[in-house]
């Protein structure tokens, strides 16, 4: 089985990892040959190329034989694992298995473009790239620590969609920024109906597919909490596929639709069964690859990333709102997407952030929410509070959780205030784990009021820090005594007293997360200006020009894309449409989870 | 007392049995003596966990401890109970279990939380399930401050959590280091530094970094086949590793955050699946014995006691080197049945206590005394 070269993890240690248990019975599909009884055994055989041969020994009669053609073989089928089987299997709680990804790979992408016949052909399929907003912080900061100046993401997506389009072929080269606009605006709205009774609180994140997975798998009592929004990815296969093409005049199995994701486990998601449109037998996204592999692909076809193309600083307004000002080197499309929408919050899509902002921007008194937070031990894992400054009622309680063991202590938390049993159910066999009163003052009431909202990603530090993001550049690294990669000087340690150092792995470890905040700094270098400010405390941030555009746009798409009856006044995300279109926009923008049942056998383990 | 025991003479000291504790009904894993109170826990294939009070004897003719049966606890879990802890406290008491969980066990105290009420033989409630490992439990250990909770399993993980008040917990770290099952989780006696030891014949030691996350600082590695058991010395500078290659062998904390291998032990004739490490009863005066006394088991049925000190080097008599000698044996211990575990009792006064569970569903008791 080949595997992709960018498959290979950093020395990450908050991973799920792959199970023991994967269980998935290989299936041989060769049909069995009838038996010659002259032929008595064979052996396999394994030529240069990896290939598995079945070979007859004594080699009597067979028909190859008699043909003069040397010794019989036959090739033998390699047993493949696809998506869709660890999908079904319970065996993984996984996180960028290299054994799921042969299906969705670079030279999957290459191998498509190499046979999607020119244009004029009614088998050519319309080519769409869609990158993700990490995934060009990445390849930003990879740039930048190799650069004297520091690389835009807006740099780096003009650079990689003339890359893109000039070189590939794609037709159309995409941030997934709008998508994720649309997808907080449906969280929103869904938090709101929730809030009123529709459904259950906390509201948890559905955006990491590593933790949507891992619920399903091992936590299926979170599933009604989850929020059941797409994820900006999805969206993006949405609008592409339903609203593009038909801007395009193209069916949904048409387009061939890739996207860029600093995630493997994004390529599990782009593969579930709800994401499948049976009428086209076609996928929202067809592939999905890591922000590694756009790099092989860069690599591949000896594209420089460092080098700036025509009007690359040159920020594009949509033109169908009539701003336009497109660069040239911007094809001019009257569909363009606004581009690059940084929600300000955090890096990892702005969940809890936008979600603050729409419920202080709807109070009666904005001014009078006040904003705490609260670090939870680290960085990853915060709360935040929205208090009435006067009756100091507490309005919100949210909190960001990231990485493996704080999503751990989350489902712990939320299982336990909301009354639910916590995990595969053997909880229930062991009496008065519930049963007990727990006695509490009342001062702690308040300050244990449970969470209306959790953004939970499955990666320490978020979506900058996923698995399939670029490594850190190697640069003068030299090698401490355990052979651990490490650079001496960066650490503060100089050359010569390695005796009086502290344990080394911290220092090996620490270099991991400088490079994390490096791509955090780059993910909010949007434009060659410096990055937004934080938005000020209890002020409706989101309404900032570009963001005002983006909601007007995603208006007239919910409008197009729903076919919604005419209404009053202008059609606005939160607008209640007519039934039908009400039902289309719930199969567009929501999506469904399940409980893998495990079927892990208790093979008799002795110790 | 067994018939099948053998006790080998030549030794400066015999190991007598104490008690044998019948009861469970299947293999017997684990047993776990109360740091604060004359009780002894034991946990066995038949997912219940047994507890025995002990006293002295008040009749002549009798032996000087009694052990009596005082309660069993179901556990409810799905599976095996593969290990038992006590918190140092002696209130709470840990179960890993082959179901993948780990159950905290404790009594429900009297609104003010008397402690003169205790009554052991009262219902042990299941206080919290900790939940996360993939497959199964197989050790579990609480710190010497009782602050903190390691587990360890199959899925190749160990686990550290932190104890909240209310028996809530709070996962502090997933560390995924090792390549293969991890069979045991030990804690230093004093200090926050913890180590585990796995089929992938290694030993990881681990320790928080407050910034950041518990990290694995150091692997250890000599052991050509699994490591079973790991048991700190009681003054903390010394690490004892059992393991399937029949030796033992014993690392030394040469810096803050440095360990290693001075030493083995060889005594053994098949895997060594446990060890344990007490303070031990110096058998003749001197320091020969200052670092206590090792018992050691497994797979033969044997149960070594070694004494460990320091004293001169052979080799360089000017240095320090660690000393060690077999003080007392037994063979067949549990007759023809493996002996999975062996602890001492860490009880002031009853340093030369220790308990033994085997295969054949017993817990015995054994006393350690010169010849």
């Amino acid at each position: 089985m080949a595997f992709s070269g960018a498959l290979t993890l950093t020395d990450l240690n908050d991973f799920i990892t792959p199970s023991q248990a994967c269980i998935k019975p290989v299936e041989q599909t060769n049909k069995p040959e009838p038996q010659d009884p002259a032929a008595a055994s064979t052996q396999i055989q394994v030529d240069s190329t990896g290939s598995y041969y079945e070979v007859a020994l004594n080699g009597l009669g067979t028909k190859a034989q008699a043909a003069g053609s040397g010794p019989a073989k036959q090739k033998l089928t390699t047993a493949e694992i696809s998506l869709n089987d660890c999908l079904a299997c319970s065996g993984c709680i996984t996180s960028a298995e290299s054994v799921l990804i042969t299906m969705q790979s670079h030279a999957e992408v290459l191998n498509f473009l190499e046979n999607n016949p020119p244009p004029p052909s009614c088998h050519y399929m319309f080519p769409v790239i869609s990158i993700a907003p990490q995934s060009l912080a990445s390849l930003a900061a990879s740039l930048s620590s190799s650069s004297s100046q520091p690389v835009s993401l807006l740099q780096v997506l003009r650079r990689v969609s003339v890359f893109c389009r000039d070189v590939l072929g794609f037709e159309h080269v995409y941030d997934t920024t709008f998508a994720r606009h649309i997808s907080l605006l449906e969280h929103a709205k869904e938090f709101a109906e929730r809030k009123s009774g529709e459904g259950k609180l906390p509201m948890l994140a559905s955006a990491c597919p590593g933790w949507v997975c891992y619920a399903e798998k091992t936590h299926a009592e979170m599933l009604p909490f989850i929020s059941r929004t797409k994820s900006p990815q999805q969206v993006m296969g949405t609008l592409v596929k339903e609203w593009l093409g038909t801007k395009w005049n193209k069916t949904p199995d048409q387009i061939y639709h890739v996207t860029v994701m600093p995630c493997y486990d994004k390529k599990l998601e782009a593969s579930r069964q709800d994401f499948y449109n049976e009428a086209y037998a076609t996928r929202d996204v067809d592939c999905v690859i890591t922000t590694g592999e756009l790099q092989l692909l860069m690599q591949d076809k000896g594209w420089d990333l460092s080098i700036p193309v025509r009007d690359e600083n040159v920020p594009c307004l949509p033109p169908s709102l009539g701003l336009a000002q497109a660069p040239t080197a911007v094809a001019a499309d009257p569909q363009a997407f606004p581009e690059l929408l940084m929600h300000p919050g955090t890096s990892s899509g702005s969940y809890l952030q936008s979600l603050i902002s729409t419920i202080t921007a709807s109070a009666p008194d904005p001014g009078a929410l006040e904003l705490t937070t609260k670090n939870v031990r680290s960085a990853d894992y915060e709360e935040y509070t929205l208090t009435h400054r006067e009756t100091r009622q507490v309005v919100f309680r949210g909190a960001k959780c990231y990485g493996f063991r704080n999503l751990q202590n989350v489902v712990r938390k939320v299982g336990r205030d909301a009354g639910v049993q916590v995990g595969r159910g053997a909880a229930g066999r062991l009496a008065g784990v519930r049963g007990r009163v727990v006695r509490k003052g009342a001062a702690a009431v308040q300050e244990d009021r449970g969470y209306d909202y959790v953004e939970v990603m499955a990666c320490p530090s978020g979506c900058v820090n996923g698995g399939g993001q670029l490594r850190p550049a190697q640069q003068q690294a030299q090698t401490d005594a355990e052979g651990l990669s490490r650079d001496w000087q960066e650490s503060g340690v100089s050359l010569g007293v390695e005796e009086s150092l502290p344990a080394a792995p911290i220092s090996a470890k620490w270099g991991d997360k400088e490079w994390t905040k490096k791509v955090e700094a780059a993910y909010w270098r949007t434009l060659p200006t410096p990055p937004p400010t934080p938005p000020a405390e209890g002020k409706p941030s989101n309404l900032g020009s570009p963001f005002e555009l983006a909601d007007e746009f995603a208006g007239r798409v919910l409008r197009e894309i729903t076919k919604a009856a005419p209404v009053e006044g202008k059609i606005e995300w939160t607008t209640k449409l007519d039934d039908k279109a009400e039902s289309r926009r719930q199969r567009l923008f929501r999506t469904q989870y399940r409980a893998v049942e495990s079927e892990v056998v208790g093979l008799a383990v002795k110790w | 007392m067994s018939s099948t025991t053998t006790m080998d003479q030549d030794f400066p000291a015999t190991i007598r049995e104490v008690a044998t504790l019948e009861g469970h009904e299947d293999r017997a894993w684990h047993v776990a003596w109360n740091p604060t109170r004359p009780l002894l826990a034991s946990c066995s294939a038949d997912k219940t966990v047994r507890l025995y009070a002990y006293s002295k004897s008040t009749d002549p003719d009798a032996p000087e401890l009694k052990f009596s049966h005082i309660t069993t606890i179901p556990t409810g879990h799905a599976k095996t109970v593969r290990a038992v802890a006590w918190s140092p406290s002696g209130k709470t008491l840990a179960t890993a279990s082959f179901d993948s969980n780990i159950g905290v066990w404790a009594q429900e105290e009297d609104e003010e939380g008397e402690e003169g009420a205790f009554n052991p033989a009262a219902e042990w409630e299941c206080m919290s399930l900790l939940e996360g490992h993939e497959t199964e439990c197989k050790s579990v250990a609480y710190s010497a401050s009782g602050n903190l909770l390691a587990s360890c399993s199959r899925d190749k993980t160990v686990w550290v959590w932190e104890v909240h008040p209310d028996h809530d917990f709070e996962c502090m770290g997933v560390l995924m280091e090792h390549t293969q099952d991890v069979k045991c989780v030990a804690w230093h006696p004093t200090e926050e530094i913890l180590a585990s030891a796995s089929y992938d014949d290694t030993i990881k030691l681990y320790i928080d970094d407050p910034q950041e996350d518990w990290f694995c600082f150091q692997t250890l590695s000599g052991h050509s086949s699994t490591v079973w058991s790991l048991a700190f010395s009681p003054d903390g500078r010394f690490l004892a590793s059992a393991s399937d290659d029949t030796t033992i062998r014993i690392w030394e904390r040469v810096q803050e955050h440095k360990w290693e291998y001075i030493d083995v032990l060889e005594g053994h004739e098949r895997s060594v699946y446990s060890i344990s490490w007490g303070r031990g009863k110096p058998l003749d005066s001197g320091d020969a014995g200052s670092l206590g006394w090792l018992a050691s088991t497994g797979g033969d049925g044997i149960i070594n006691v070694w004494e460990l000190g320091v004293g001169q080097s052979a080799k360089d008599p000017r240095r320090k080197a660690l000393t060690h000698r077999i003080i007392a044996k037994v063979s067949q211990a549990h007759g023809v049945h493996d002996v999975n575990s062996v602890v001492w009792c860490p009880r002031k006064g009853f340093e030369d206590l220790f308990a033994t569970a085997g295969d054949d569903g017993a817990v015995k008791v054994w006393k350690v005394a010169p010849s």
